[in-house]
């Protein structure tokens, strides 16, 4: 007797699905002067507090250091607006690649059971063998 | 496996969870400092030397500073003005509450040499400290105290002694290299049997180190 099967017609995986690709998952926000801004509010409000809190009594002047590490910070925060910003998650993608992710890993999971069922299905051949010519 | 061996690998697992996000730098200052006191005429102005430690893990942070500053009066002739050093220690811990904003309790503490060539301070400070990222590489700290129980060497109250900074960093992205600013700024009220405020502004440039 031989026994014999048919080839099997499975289905292949996805790797992806056709006309949905995945979006990058962070993204650069624009350039803006909010550095240069908040570091002039700060440094504003650092030697304004020195102007009002200072003893009358004891004479003007002594601004000096409000005034040099004002300029400090002026500078990073010009720096700042000037350089890229740092990547950001992008959340609507996120959410878009994860929804895709998961519509796919179904998708593998719905061929995997129809790819298993077509191997049930399998057609098997039996067929007696002449003496002597196994 | 034992449960003691089991507790003693959990332990051993939080520990080094725990040091991969604990962050320490070391800072190295060289400083501008303008004191004031009683009376216009008795100003100093002076340079000097500082160091400082900082710790941070998760919303707990930590800050242990010292400065020397060597003053001298602006004023050559005042009578009473003298050359003195001022050694100035701060101590701080902090939690952060809301974002990026921390309440902070700390104290402060600024001896001279001689000892009463100018008046010798020490406080608790409690108050807070806000840090606004500028962007990669680039932070403000702004922080205001106000200096609870004041102390002089010279005897004396004070009603409402405040602190307030102002402090920038700038570098690399990661944080591990760093020129820093600070400045801060003591307006003391202080009262004898007369008024004797004082005034210090302190300004620190240097670089830090982050590990």
């Amino acid at each position: 007797m031989r026994i014999t099967h048919g080839q099997v017609d499975t289905l292949p995986w996805l790797d992806k699905l056709p006309g949905y690709d995945y979006l990058p998952e962070t993204e650069f926000p624009p350039q803006s002067g909010r550095p240069l801004a908040q570091a002039l509010m700060y440094g504003g409000a650092a030697i304004g507090g020195t102007v009002v809190l200072r003893n009358s009594d004891l004479g003007s002047g002594g601004t000096g250091p409000a005034l040099a590490v004002g300029a400090g910070a002026l500078i990073s925060g010009f720096i700042m607006s000037l350089k890229k910003p740092a990547a950001q998650p992008a959340r609507a993608n996120l959410l878009y690649n994860r929804l895709l992710r998961e519509q796919l890993a179904r998708r593998n999971a719905d061929i995997a059971r129809e790819n298993q069922t077509r191997r049930q299905q399998v057609r098997m051949t039996v067929a007696p063998v002449a003496r002597g010519t196994r | 496996m034992s449960r003691f061996a089991r507790f003693a690998m959990l332990l051993v697992g939080l520990a080094g969870r725990a040091a991969a996000q604990q962050r320490f730098t070391v800072g190295a200052q060289g400083l501008y400092g303008d004191y004031r006191e009683t009376e216009a005429s008795l100003k100093f102005t002076g340079t000097g030397f500082g160091g400082s430690l900082i710790f941070a893990l998760h919303k707990l942070g930590a800050d242990v500073s010292y400065a020397s500053i060597k003053y001298s009066p602006v004023d050559s002739t005042a009578t009473s003005g003298q050359e003195f050093t001022a050694k100035v220690f701060d101590a701080n811990v902090r939690w952060r509450v809301l974002g990026q904003v921390s309440a902070e309790v700390g104290v402060t503490s600024r001896k001279m040499d001689p000892e009463f060539a100018a008046q010798g301070f020490g406080a608790v400070r409690i108050g807070g400290r806000g840090a606004i990222n500028l962007g990669p590489g680039a932070d403000l700290t702004v922080r205001a105290h106000y200096l609870a129980g004041a102390k002089f060497s010279g005897g004396g109250t004070a009603s409402f002694p405040i602190d307030l900074g102002l402090a920038f960093s700038l570098g690399r992205a990661d944080g591990r290299l760093r020129l820093t600013g600070d400045y801060e700024f003591q307006s003391i009220n202080r009262k004898t049997t007369s008024k004797a405020p004082v005034q210090q502004a302190l300004l620190r440039v240097g670089g830090s180190v982050s590990f």
